[in-house]
């Protein structure tokens, strides 16, 4: 009995204690870690409530196909947030920062109770703009965008707003210096590289004009 | 009565050892299935480390490759609401400072990226426009700019840059290995491992180069848990891609524009 025991205590102290904390027998199949096959999203069912109306945007986290930081100097993840939904509403955008900050506070108040190293792990996130990044909204002070290539740099020496991905008038257009400016009313715009994809901005207004 | 007590304890004493033994017996047994478990778990963990460590060798050995890599993405809208989108990138890489990569979203539009060893360009050949940025050095470094400095987007740049194995070396310790399953008639290794913000989760091929043939990243903590998911398919060590193609021309009628780079403060 005692040599017995000696041998459990014996045996088990080589098993590491993460391993057994994971526990979990698998539920089938070869391959170890204990991974279970059932959630949510292996039903794969199209679920009830039918598709909203609207434009969808297309910028996120998921966009950017980064591993995510998880190392020292690792990118931050690789995409710009929304910038706004493709309207690029202005009016909106304080009132969607505040909801978006509030989510930002539930979102930290859940990690941590997730216990010391979690919000460890969240501290190192919100260090790395990782909340700027991925949780969507306009974070950014565009007013302060810089922009990078010598080609009509100084057309966009003041750039006060979000870039927007659509114009909502049709503008005359005004090609000077071979930049093509598009003309809303006073407003006057450019088109940029804006995380990606090709976005109007404002603008000074083009020479004689 | 004393007979009797005598008579009886003799059996109690040797029914005792035998229930001691069968115990023994058990826990031995309890404790060997333990250790077996422990070295199944230990071993696969081990086999899956192994695989993650060979492909990450394997990539960052290469010094030209190209690769075909069909994408989809969920981008969780204001509401809530999950949307997938997706393109297909072909990509070319010739370290250490030629990279090129075309892309043609579902939508049908094309745009694309180069690398020529002193300048990045990317264009939009719908928008038929461009813009080129100075950047001599190599591509991890141009490609680094690319994604931190310009805002851009290159999904799985981590798979093209040299460093690739120490990227991975911190998580490289919690992979696992998920199952052994069949991808397109290919026998893979399914291999997952968590990083701080993310659980990736690659299909590593058990014979023949180590070349990952599908990778799906979580990004657990950003709302809505979105996925990324690419088919990479094509590998080729050796394309025979001619100079002429990692030189940037803008197309006919294409406008320069400029890159628009928010500045990376918080607001209050």
């Amino acid at each position: 009995m005692t040599r017995a025991a000696a041998l459990v205590a014996a045996l088990l102290l080589v098993v590491p204690g993460d391993v057994l904390a994971r526990g979990g027998g698998r539920s089938g199949g070869r391959g170890g870690g204990g991974f279970a096959r059932g959630g949510v999203a292996a039903a794969g069912s199209f679920g009830q409530r039918a598709p909203a109306g609207g434009g969808y945007t297309g910028h996120g986290p998921a966009a950017s196909g980064s591993f995510g930081g998880y190392g020292a100097g690792q990118g931050q993840g690789a995409t710009r947030p929304d910038a706004g939904d493709r309207g690029g509403r202005q009016e909106n955008r304080a009132q969607r920062w505040e909801q978006r900050q509030e989510r930002r506070d539930e979102t930290r108040e859940e990690w941590q109770n997730y216990g010391n190293n979690r919000r460890e792990d969240w501290q190192d996130y919100a260090d790395d703009h990782y909340d700027d990044r991925y949780h969507g909204g306009d974070y950014y002070p565009y007013g302060a965008a810089v922009v990078a290539g010598a080609a009509a740099g100084a057309a966009v020496a003041a750039v006060a707003t979000p870039p927007y991905w659509t114009l909502d008038c049709v503008p005359t257009t005004v090609v000077v210096g071979g930049t093509t400016y598009y003309r809303c009313d006073s407003a006057w715009y450019i088109r940029v590289y804006s995380g990606g994809d090709v976005a109007y901005t404002m603008a000074n207004p083009p020479a004689g004009y | 009565m004393i007979a009797s007590f005598g008579g009886v304890a003799p059996r109690r004493s040797r029914a005792g050892g035998f229930v001691r033994r069968a115990r023994d017996l058990l826990l031995v047994a309890v404790a060997l299935g333990a250790s077996l478990v422990h070295s199944v778990v230990l071993g696969e963990e081990n086999r899956a480390a192994a695989r993650l460590e060979a492909m990450a060798d394997f990539l960052a050995r290469a010094q030209r490759l190209s690769v075909t890599i069909d994408s989809v993405y969920d981008i969780v809208q204001d509401s809530g609401q999950k949307v997938q989108f997706g393109e297909r990138r072909m990509v070319a890489l010739r370290r250490p400072d030629h990279a090129r990569i075309d892309v043609t979203r579902r939508d049908g539009s094309r745009r694309g990226v180069l690398f020529d060893g002193t300048q990045l360009a990317v264009f939009d050949l719908d928008e038929k426009v461009y813009a080129t940025v100075s950047k001599p050095g190599t591509v991890d470094a141009a490609f680094d700019y690319f994604v931190t400095g310009l805002d851009m987007r290159l999904p799985l740049r981590e798979l093209l840059k040299a460093d690739l194995p120490r990227q991975l070396k911190d998580v490289v310790g919690n992979a696992r290995l998920v199952a052994e399953e069949q991808l397109g008639g290919v026998a893979t290794d399914h291999v997952a491992f968590r990083g701080p913000k993310t659980d990736v989760q690659l299909w590593i091929p058990r014979d023949g180069d180590p070349l990952p043939n599908r990778i799906v990243i979580t990004y657990r903590v950003a709302e809505g848990q979105p996925q990324f998911e690419a088919d990479l398919s094509a590998w080729n060590l050796a394309p025979d891609v001619p100079d002429r193609l990692f030189t940037f021309t803008p197309a006919a009628g294409a406008e320069q524009i400029p890159v628009l780079i928010p500045r990376r403060e918080k607001t209050p």
